[in-house]
C-alpha cells in the first residue's frame, strides 16, 4: 500500500535534511505506530504520503514515495487525496467549515462528486466515527474528541485507503483520546484502512497497533511488530520514548515478556511459575480483601530469587544482554532523577498513619461514593486541613463558588476549596468539568455569580488580574499566546520589570536556567520548538516567583521530557501548584492532592493515592486508573507506579525466602 | 493739404447763413424750453409720500433758443415743507440743448397733515433783456402711512426667477443652491478651461411682484434682506461685498406704481461659497420712497441646499473605482486565487479574523462610546484600532505574502465577515475598503513591495506610501458619510483626521507591522 | 453589556424571515441599503426603519438580541447625534454649548473658530441616524436568522468565487476562538503585571504584544489547516459541486423583485430629482417625479 524508497527531504531554507533515506513499507490493512522524539522527521514524513511534500512545500526532495503503486510526485492532488487522508493533532487547527455537515462534505465536494453521493459519503463517513447525530451541529459546539473524530470523517468521506494521522489524540482528554482511538481501531478492523500514525503516547497505542516504527534524526532507527517491539526496550529509553507500564513492570520483574495491555499483565502474573517466586495469592477483585490477605501473610517473596530469575532471563536470551545493559543504566540515570521519588516514599512512608487512615477510609469512601460531591469534599478538606492547617498557612479558599458564561448555564456548581501553601495540586475531569473556568476564577479573571473566592485573603469579586500580577503566575494550556516579546530573554524580563522588582537579571537568569532556555536567551521565542515555548512561558512566569502557580492543562500536546523538567522544578521549589491535567501518572507523579471535577462539582479530593482508588469517581471523570495501579489493585497490592509495584513485590518476594 | 483748406472754406460759407437766420429768430419760452418738475424725482404726474420723509423735488431745464439765456429758478413749497436748501437757483445756458437740471431735497415734517399740496416752480428766463416766466406746478399727496400700507402689496414672490423675475420651472420653488465646489475642483477646472461663471460666487434672481390697488401712483424702492429663522439676523454669505462693494447698494430696485397696476421686478441673489445650507427667511421690503418707513414686508422661507461638488465626485469616483475593482476581480476569478497558494488565503482569512475580532468587534461598541467620551477628539483614541492596529496587521501580512492582491483579498474577508457578523454590508464599508485596497495595491506594486522581486523591509517607504494611501481612503471615507449619509463634518476635523489618523497613525502602524510581520515570517519558517 | 456571542451568533428558528434564501436576503439587503442611502424624506425614512424592525418580530427573536439590538442603535443612534450635534453646518442653528471658545488658545484656532454643540445637529443627528440605524437593523436581522453557511452558500449562488467563500468561512469559524485567544493574551500580560497606562508607546507596545502571540498562533495554524484543506483536494478542480441546493421559493422571488424594483425606482427618482433641483437636468414631462421625489423620498 506504501513503499517509501531512500526518501530525502530537506526544507526551503534549510541546510539540514529533514528525512534522511528513509524506506517503509506498509501493507494494506497494517496499522503502524509511527514515534520517534521531537522533530526526528514523523509529521514530514506523513505529509510526503499525499504528496504535500513536496507539491506544495518546495524544498529538495528525492526518493520514491508510492501510494498503491501510484508515484506521488508524479500524481495529482485528487488522485492522492482519494488514496491517503491527513489527521492532524490540534483539530481546532483543521476544521474551518461551521458546521459538520460542511466539513465533511467540503473532500467529496472537491472531488466533484453528485450531491446524492456526496450525502451518502457524509452519512457513512459520520457514522463510521459515530457522529451520525451531530450532522448539522456547529463544529465549535463539539468536544476535542468529536472534532477530531469528524476530521477522521471528513478524511473517511473521501474514501482514502490510507490513513495518516500526526499526533491525533495528544490533545485529547481521556474521553476524548478514548472515543478517537477505539473509531481509528474499528476503521482499521472493518473497514481495512492502512493506518500510519504517528503518536509520543505510544504507551497508550500501543496496544492498538501491529506494527511500530521509530525514528530518530530522520531516519527510522527501529521498525518492529508491536508484539515484538518492547523486547528492545533500550531504544525507547535512548529516546525518552513512554513506555507502556505493563511492559516496564514485566521487565523490571524479569519477565521476558511485552504487554501491552493490563490483562495481558495480569495473565503473565498470574502463572504458577511467577506467582510461585513472587509469593502471590490469587488475584482478587477486591483489592481491600487481598491487602488484607496479604497483610496477614507471612509469606515474603525472595530478592535473590528475583534477581536470580533477572539473571536467568538474560542468560536466556543472550542477545538481548546490551539492552538489559542499557536498560540498567537508564535505571540508573532514572534512579538518579527519582531522589526526589524516593523522598517522597520516604514521605509516604512516614505518613503511614495517614496511609493507615486512608485504607481505614476505604470502606468509608467506598460507602459514601454516592456523597461523594456534597460531603466528601468537606470531610477531604477536613482532612488536609488536619493535616496542614496548623502548619501551613491558607492561600486559597472558596466558599460554595458558583460560576458560568451563562446565566442558565452554570459551570461551577457550589465549589468549596481551602488550598494550603506548598501544595501541589491537580485538577482532573473531562473537558466542560469546569476545571478551567475553577483556575481563571484563581487569577481574578473570572467573578463568581455566587459564593466567595478569596485568594491571598483577598476577595476576587473586587480584584482583577492586575491585582495579583506577581503573587499569582498562570501558563496557559496555549503556552504559544504567552510569548509576545522579541526574545526569550525579555519574555523573562517583563514580568519584574512591570513590576518593578530588584535583582531583575538575577531572576531572568535563574528562571532561563531552571528552564533550559538559556542557550536561546536571544532567540524569538515565537520561533523556538513547542517543548522549548513551553519552557520560555514557564520562565516568564517563574522569574516573577509567584506565590501561586496555576497551570492550565500544560502537559497538552506536550513530550514527556519537557512535562518532566516543567513540573520537577515546581516539586523542588515547593511552589503552591494548581494544575489542570488529563494525564493521570503526570498528577499521581508531581501532585500532593489530585481533584477529581465532573459537571462543575469536586467529586473527589484528596491525596493522589487515595483518588485514585476511587474508580467510581475516575468512572464519572472519564479517567482511568493507570494500568500499574490496575494491576496493583489486581494483585491486591498498594502500589502506584512501577517502582512501588516492583519495590512490593521484591520485597514481598525477598520476605518471602527468608521466612 | 491744399484740397482740405478747400473744403473747410466751403463748410463755413454753407453754415454762416444758417446761424444768422436763426439768432434772429424770436424768443418763444414754451417752445424753445422744456420745464419740468417732478416730486418725489421720477414720479411723472402728481406724487405721494407720508410725513416724515426726505424727499427730492426734481427741477429740468433745457434750452432749444440758439442763443444765451440767464434763467432763475424758484421752487416754491407748501407751508411746512423743510427745504433743505436754497430755494432759488440761477444759471445761464449759452447754445441750444443746453440744460439744467437740480435735485433739490425737502423734508416733509411727521406731523404734516394729509392732503394734496401743490408745488410749484417758477423759472424766470431773460434772453436778451427781455425777462419771461414759466410756471410748473405739481401736486403731492400727503397720505397716511396705513392708507399706503393697504394699497400697496407684495402679491408674488418667486425664488428662484430669470433675469425678468419670471418663474423658472427648472428650479425647484424657494429653493437656493449653493454650488460649493472644493479648492482641487476649481483648479482641476481652470486647468480644463472649464471656467466656473463665477469664480467666488454665484448668484440668482427673485421675482417680485408688487400690486398698487390705490389710485395714485406711488414712488416705492423694493430691498430684501436673508435673515437666520431663528435670530432674524442678516446672513452675510447671501449680501456678501462685491468687488469692494456692499451687496446693499446692488440689491434694490425703484419702481413707481401707477395706480391700479401690478409690476414684476427682479433682484439679484448673491451667494457666497461659505454661505451654508438650511433654511433661510426671504424678506421683500417695499418702502416709499423718500422715507425710511417700510410700507411693506413681505416673508418667505427658502431653503438653500449646499452641493459640494467636491465630495460628490470623490464618492462618485470611489464608487466607480469599488465597483471597477469588483468588477475586475470578477472578470477572472480563478486567474487571481490561482496566484495564492491555500496556505496564503487560509493565512489572510486568519488575519482577517483576527482584524474583526481585534477592531470591528471592539469598535462596534467602543467606536461611538468614545464619541460619548472624547466627543470630536475620539479619532485620536479610535484610530489606535482603526489605523495602527490595522496597518499593523496589514503591513505584516504583506511581508508574509508580498504578492499584489493580499491586502484585496484581505479587505474582502474584512467586509464579508463584516457583513455576515454584524450586518455591517454598507456602502460605505464597501467604497471605503474598496479604494483603501485599490490605492494601496497600486502604490504597493509601483513601488516595487509586492510584485515580482518583492522588497517589503524598508519601513519608512511602506510607511509613507501606506500613510498616503490611507489619507486618501480617510478623505473618501468622509466624502461618503457626507454624501450618501447627509452628515457634517467640519473642514479642521476632516483634516485632523486625514493627517492625524490617516498619516500619523498609519505610518507608526506600517513601521511596527514590519518588524511584527518579520517576526511572524521567522514563526512561519 | 454586550457580549461578541450575542452579536456574532444566529438564532435559528422557522420563522418566515429564516425561511427566505440566503441569496434572497442578499438582493434584499442590498436593495434595502440603496433605498436607505437615497431616502431623505423623515417620515419614508422612519417609516422604513420600523418596516425593517417588524422584521424582527416576524422572526420572533430572543430577548437578548432584541437587548443587543437596543444596544447597537441606541450607541449608533446616539453617535450620531453627538457628532452632528458638533458639526451641523446649516442655517438656523442655536448653540446650547460651548465646547472649545473660538478665542482659546490653539484650539480655538484649530477648529476654525471654536466648538459648540448645536441644537439643530441633535434634531439632524436622529434623522439621518435613522439612515443608519435602518441598514444596520436590517443587516444583523438578516444575520441572526441566517447560519454564516447559508448565508456563504447564499454568496456562492451569487457567483462569488468558491475561493473567498472559503476564506470567510474559516474566518467565520475561527472568530470565537481568536477572540477567546485575544482575551487570553490580554489576560496573561495583567497577570504579568503590564498595565498600560500610557498614551503613546505604552499604547503600541500594548498592541504589539496582542498581536505577536495572537498571529504567531495563526501562523503556525496556517501550515496545519492548509494541508488540512488540500489533502481534501481543495482547487484540485476547476469546478467544484455542492451538498446544498439553495432554492428560490416564489415567495423568494416575488419579495425579491419588489425589493429591487423599489430600490431602482427609488435610486432613479432621487437621482433625477437632484439633477433637477442642481440645475444639471430638468424637463416638463419629469414632473411627477420631482413631485413624487420631493414630496415623499
Amino acid at each position: 500500500m506504501i513503499e517509501i524508497k531512500d526518501l530525502w527531504y530537506t526544507y526551503p531554507g534549510r541546510s539540514e535534511p529533514t528525512l534522511k533515506g528513509i524506506n517503509l513499507r506498509v501493507e494494506k490493512g497494517e496499522f503502524v505506530l509511527l514515534t520517534g522524539p521531537t522533530g526526528c522527521g514523523k509529521s514530514t514524513l506523513l505529509k510526503t504520503l499525499n504528496g504535500i511534500i513536496p507539491h506544495e512545500s518546495g524544498g529538495i526532495f528525492s526518493g520514491s514515495v508510492k501510494i498503491k503503486g501510484m508515484e506521488t510526485t508524479e500524481s495529482n492532488q485528487i488522485e492522492i487525496s482519494k488514496e491517503v487522508g491527513l489527521v492532524f493533532q490540534n483539530p481546532d487547527d483543521q476544521i474551518f467549515s461551521t458546521t459538520v455537515e460542511d466539513e465533511v462534505a467540503f473532500g467529496p465536494e472537491n472531488l466533484c462528486f453528485e450531491r446524492k453521493e456526496i450525502d451518502r459519503k457524509v452519512e457513512e463517513a459520520l457514522k463510521i466515527v459515530g457522529m451520525s447525530g451531530h450532522r448539522l451541529a456547529s463544529t465549535n459546539s463539539l468536544s476535542g474528541g468529536q472534532k477530531q473524530r469528524i476530521c477522521i470523517a471528513s478524511m473517511l468521506a473521501m474514501a482514502p485507503e490510507v490513513l495518516a494521522m500526526d499526533e491525533p489524540v495528544s490533545q485529547m482528554d481521556p474521553r476524548g483520546t478514548h472515543e478517537v482511538l477505539n473509531t481509528v481501531r474499528e476503521l482499521n478492523r472493518k473497514l481495512k484502512t492502512t493506518i500510519l500514525l504517528v503518536e509520543h503516547r505510544l504507551h497508550e497505542l500501543a496496544p492498538f497497533v501491529d506494527r511500530i516504527v521509530i525514528m530518530d534524526e530522520g531516519k527510522i532507527v527501529f521498525d518492529q511488530p508491536a508484539s515484538k517491539a518492547f523486547d528492545h526496550l533500550e531504544v525507547f529509553y535512548r529516546l525518552g520514548l513512554r513506555i507502556p507500564e505493563p511492559v516496564e513492570l514485566c521487565h523490571s520483574l524479569g519477565i521476558k515478556a511485552s504487554p501491552l495491555s493490563v490483562s495481558g499483565a495480569l495473565a503473565l502474573l498470574d502463572t504458577e511459575d511467577f506467582r510461585k517466586n513472587i509469593n502471590i495469592f490469587q488475584p482478587s477483585p477486591n483489592p481491600e480483601k487481598s491487602t488484607v490477605v496479604i497483610k496477614n501473610s507471612s509469606r515474603k517473596p525472595s530478592t535473590e530469587n528475583n534477581n536470580s530469575e533477572n539473571n536467568n532471563s538474560e542468560n536466556n536470551n543472550s542477545e538481548n544482554n546490551n539492552s538489559e545493559n542499557n536498560n540498567s543504566e537508564n535505571n540508573n540515570s532514572e534512579n538518579n532523577n527519582s531522589e526526589n521519588n524516593n523522598s517522597e516514599n520516604n514521605n509516604s512512608e512516614n505518613n503511614n498513619s495517614e496511609n493507615n487512615n486512608s485504607e481505614n477510609n476505604n470502606s468509608e469512601n467506598n460507602n459514601s461514593e454516592n456523597n461523594n460531591s456534597e460531603n466528601n469534599n468537606s470531610e477531604n478538606n477536613g482532612y488536609e486541613n488536619n493535616d496542614c492547617k496548623n502548619n501551613r498557612s491558607s492561600i486559597v479558599s472558596i466558599q460554595d463558588l458558583w460560576s458560568g458564561y451563562e446565566k442558565n448555564k452554570m459551570v461551577l456548581k457550589g465549589i468549596n476549596l481551602e488550598i494550603n501553601k506548598g501544595e501541589r495540586v491537580a485538577i482532573m475531569g473531562t473537558n466542560g468539568s469546569g476545571k478551567s473556568t475553577l483556575l481563571l476564577h484563581l487569577a481574578a479573571i473570572l467573578k463568581p455569580d455566587k459564593g466567595s473566592v478569596k485568594v491571598f485573603e483577598e476577595d476576587t469579586r473586587s480584584k482583577n488580574p492586575y491585582s495579583f500580577a506577581g503573587k499569582v503566575g498562570f501558563v496557559f494550556q496555549n503556552p504559544d499566546l504567552m510569548l509576545f516579546c522579541d526574545s526569550a530573554e525579555e519574555e523573562a524580563r517583563f514580568g519584574p520589570v512591570q513590576l518593578k522588582y530588584s535583582n531583575i537579571e538575577e531572576r531572568v537568569k535563574n528562571s532561563l536556567e531552571a528552564m533550559s532556555i538559556l542557550p536561546f536567551r536571544y532567540d524569538l521565542p515565537q520561533a523556538l520548538s513547542r517543548g522549548q515555548r513551553l519552557r520560555t512561558a514557564v520562565a516568564s512566569v517563574i522569574s516573577i516567583n509567584p506565590e501561586l502557580i496555576l497551570l492550565d492543562e500544560p502537559t497538552t500536546g506536550q513530550d514527556r521530557m519537557n512535562i518532566e523538567q516543567m513540573m520537577d522544578f515546581f516539586k523542588n521549589n515547593n511552589s503552591t501548584l494548581i494544575f489542570c491535567t488529563h494525564d493521570i501518572e503526570v498528577a499521581m507523579s508531581y501532585a500532593t492532592r489530585i481533584l477529581v471535577m465532573n459537571d462543575g462539582k469536586i467529586i473527589a479530593d484528596g491525596k493522589g493515592k487515595e483518588v485514585i482508588k476511587d474508580t467510581e469517581s475516575l468512572r464519572k471523570a472519564s479517567l482511568t486508573q493507570p494500568p500499574v495501579v490496575e494491576i496493583a489493585n489486581h494483585l491486591g497490592i498498594n502500589a502506584f507506579s512501577v517502582k512501588e509495584l516492583v519495590k512490593t513485590l521484591t520485597s514481598r518476594s525477598a520476605e518471602g525466602i527468608k521466612c | 493739404m491744399k484740397n482740405r483748406g478747400f473744403l473747410l472754406l466751403i463748410l463755413v460759407l454753407i453754415l454762416q447763413p444758417v446761424a444768422a437766420q436763426a439768432q434772429q429768430e424770436d424768443f418763444k419760452p414754451e417752445d424753445m424750453t422744456t420745464f419740468i418738475i417732478q416730486v418725489p424725482h421720477g414720479v411723472e404726474g402728481n406724487g405721494l409720500a407720508v410725513g416724515n420723509s426726505t424727499l427730492s423735488a426734481y427741477l429740468f431745464f433745457e434750452s432749444y433758443y440758439d442763443g444765451d439765456m440767464n434763467v432763475t429758478v424758484e421752487l416754491d413749497l407748501p407751508k411746512g415743507f423743510v427745504l433743505h436748501e436754497a430755494s432759488v437757483h440761477s444759471f445761464s445756458l449759452q447754445t441750444e440743448y443746453d440744460d439744467w437740471y437740480r435735485l433739490v431735497d425737502f423734508y416733509i415734517p411727521a406731523d404734516t397733515p394729509c392732503g394734496t399740496y401743490n408745488i410749484t416752480a417758477k423759472a424766470v428766463v431773460d434772453v436778451k433783456g427781455t425777462k419771461h416766466t414759466i410756471v410748473r406746478t405739481t401736486q403731492l399727496k400727503i397720505a397716511s402711512k396705513k392708507e399706503v400700507a393697504n394699497k400697496v402689496s407684495v402679491s408674488q414672490l418667486i425664488v428662484p426667477s430669470d433675469e425678468d423675475g419670471n418663474g423658472d420651472p427648472s428650479h425647484p420653488l424657494n429653493t437656493l443652491v449653493v454650488q460649493e465646489t472644493s479648492p482641487a475642483l476649481k483648479k482641476l477646472l481652470k486647468v480644463t478651461d472649464l471656467k466656473i461663471e463665477k469664480e467666488d460666487l454665484t448668484s440668482t434672481y427673485m421675482g417680485i411682484k408688487i400690486t398698487n390697488t390705490g389710485n395714485s401712483t406711488i414712488p416705492v424702492i423694493v430691498t430684501y434682506d436673508i435673515l437666520d429663522t431663528k435670530t432674524g439676523e442678516h446672513v452675510k454669505a447671501f449680501k456678501p461685498d462685491i468687488m469692494g462693494m456692499n451687496a446693499d447698494t446692488l440689491c434694490y430696485a425703484t419702481v413707481t406704481l401707477s395706480p391700479g397696476s401690478s409690476s414684476l421686478i427682479s433682484l439679484p441673489i448673491y451667494i457666497s461659497q461659505d454661505a451654508m445650507g438650511g433654511d433661510y427667511l426671504l424678506r421683500v421690503k417695499v418702502k416709499l420712497t423718500g422715507s425710511d418707513w417700510i410700507a411693506v414686508t413681505k416673508d418667505q422661507k427658502i431653503t438653500a441646499i449646499s452641493r459640494r461638488w467636491g465630495p460628490i465626485i470623490t464618492t462618485f469616483t470611489a464608487s466607480l473605482l469599488g465597483l471597477t475593482a469588483l468588477g475586475f476581480f470578477f472578470s477572472r476569478p480563478r486567474e487571481i486565487m490561482d496566484r495564492f497558494k491555500t496556505r496564503n488565503l487560509v493565512m489572510i482569512a486568519l488575519f482577517g479574523t483576527v482584524s474583526f475580532a481585534a477592531i470591528n468587534l471592539p469598535m462596534t461598541i467602543l467606536w461611538e462610546l468614545s464619541h460619548a467620551i472624547f466627543g470630536p477628539f475620539s479619532f485620536l483614541f479610535t484610530g489606535l484600532f482603526n489605523e495602527i492596529l490595522l496597518y499593523m496587521l496589514i503591513t505584516s501580512l504583506v511581508v508574509l505574502i508580498p504578492k499584489p492582491g493580499v491586502i484585496s483579498l484581505f479587505m474582502t474577508v474584512r467586509f464579508l465577515l463584516g457583513g455576515f457578523i454584524t450586518g455591517s454590508f454598507t456602502p460605505i464599508t464597501f467604497i471605503t475598503l474598496s479604494v483603501n485596497a485599490v490605492i494601496l495595491e497600486l502604490l504597493l506594486y509601483t513601488a516595487g513591495i509586492t510584485g515580482k522581486n518583492p522588497a517589503p523591509d524598508n519601513r519608512f517607504r511602506m510607511g509613507i506610501l501606506c500613510g498616503f494611501a490611507d489619507m486618501a481612503s480617510s478623505y473618501v471615507s468622509f466624502s461618503v458619510w457626507m454624501v450618501l449619509y447627509r452628515l457634517f463634518y467640519s473642514d479642521w476635523y476632516i483634516a485632523a483626521n486625514i493627517l492625524i489618523d490617516g498619516f500619523l497613525y498609519t505610518f507608526i502602524g506600517t513601521w511596527f507591522g514590519i518588524s511584527l510581520g518579520n517576526r511572524l515570517k521567522k514563526v512561519a519558517e | 453589556m454586550i457580549g461578541a456571542r450575542s452579536i456574532a451568533e444566529p438564532t435559528i428558528k422557522d420563522t418566515v424571515i429564516n425561511r427566505i434564501d440566503p441569496r434572497a436576503k442578499i438582493l434584499i439587503l442590498i436593495s434595502i441599503v440603496f433605498v436607505a442611502v437615497s431616502l431623505d424624506n423623515q417620515k419614508t425614512m422612519f417609516l422604513l426603519f420600523l418596516t425593517v424592525l417588524s422584521g424582527f418580530v416576524l422572526a420572533k427573536m430572543p430577548a437578548i438580541k432584541i437587548k443587543t439590538l437596543v444596544i447597537l442603535l441606541v450607541l449608533l443612534i446616539w453617535g450620531t447625534i453627538y457628532s452632528q450635534a458638533l458639526f451641523y453646518s446649516q442655517l438656523p442653528r442655536t448653540v446650547i454649548f460651548t465646547i472649545i471658545r473660538p478665542e482659546f488658545p490653539i484650539l480655538g484656532w484649530l477648529t476654525g473658530g471654536g466648538l459648540f454643540v448645536y441644537e439643530e445637529g441633535f434634531h439632524h443627528g436622529a434623522v439621518q441616524g435613522l439612515r443608519s440605524a435602518s441598514i444596520l437593523s436590517l443587516g444583523l436581522l438578516m444575520c441572526w436568522t441566517t447560519d454564516s453557511r447559508d448565508m456563504l452558500n447564499g454568496l456562492v449562488g451569487l457567483r462569488v468565487p468558491y475561493s473567498v467563500a472559503f476564506m470567510v468561512i474559516t474566518a467565520v469559524r475561527f472568530l470565537p476562538i481568536i477572540i477567546t485567544e485575544v482575551a487570553t493574551v490580554i489576560t496573561v500580560q495583567r497577570l504579568r503585571g503590564f498595565n498600560p497606562t500610557k498614551f503613546g508607546s505604552g499604547i503600541i507596545k500594548t498592541l504589539l504584544n496582542i498581536l505577536t502571540p495572537t498571529l504567531a498562533n495563526c501562523v503556525r495554524r496556517t501550515g496545519t489547516l492548509a494541508i488540512s484543506i488540500q489533502s481534501r483536494a481543495f482547487r484540485a478542480n476547476p469546478d467544484r459541486t455542492s451538498l446544498k441546493k439553495l432554492e428560490f421559493s416564489d415567495i423568494d422571488k416575488i419579495v425579491v423583485a419588489v425589493c429591487v424594483f423599489t430600490a431602482i425606482s427609488v435610486v432613479i427618482m432621487k437621482l433625477i430629482y437632484n439633477m433637477y433641483t442642481s440645475g444639471i437636468y430638468y424637463t416638463s414631462g419629469l414632473r411627477p417625479v420631482y413631485a413624487i421625489a420631493g414630496g415623499y423620498l
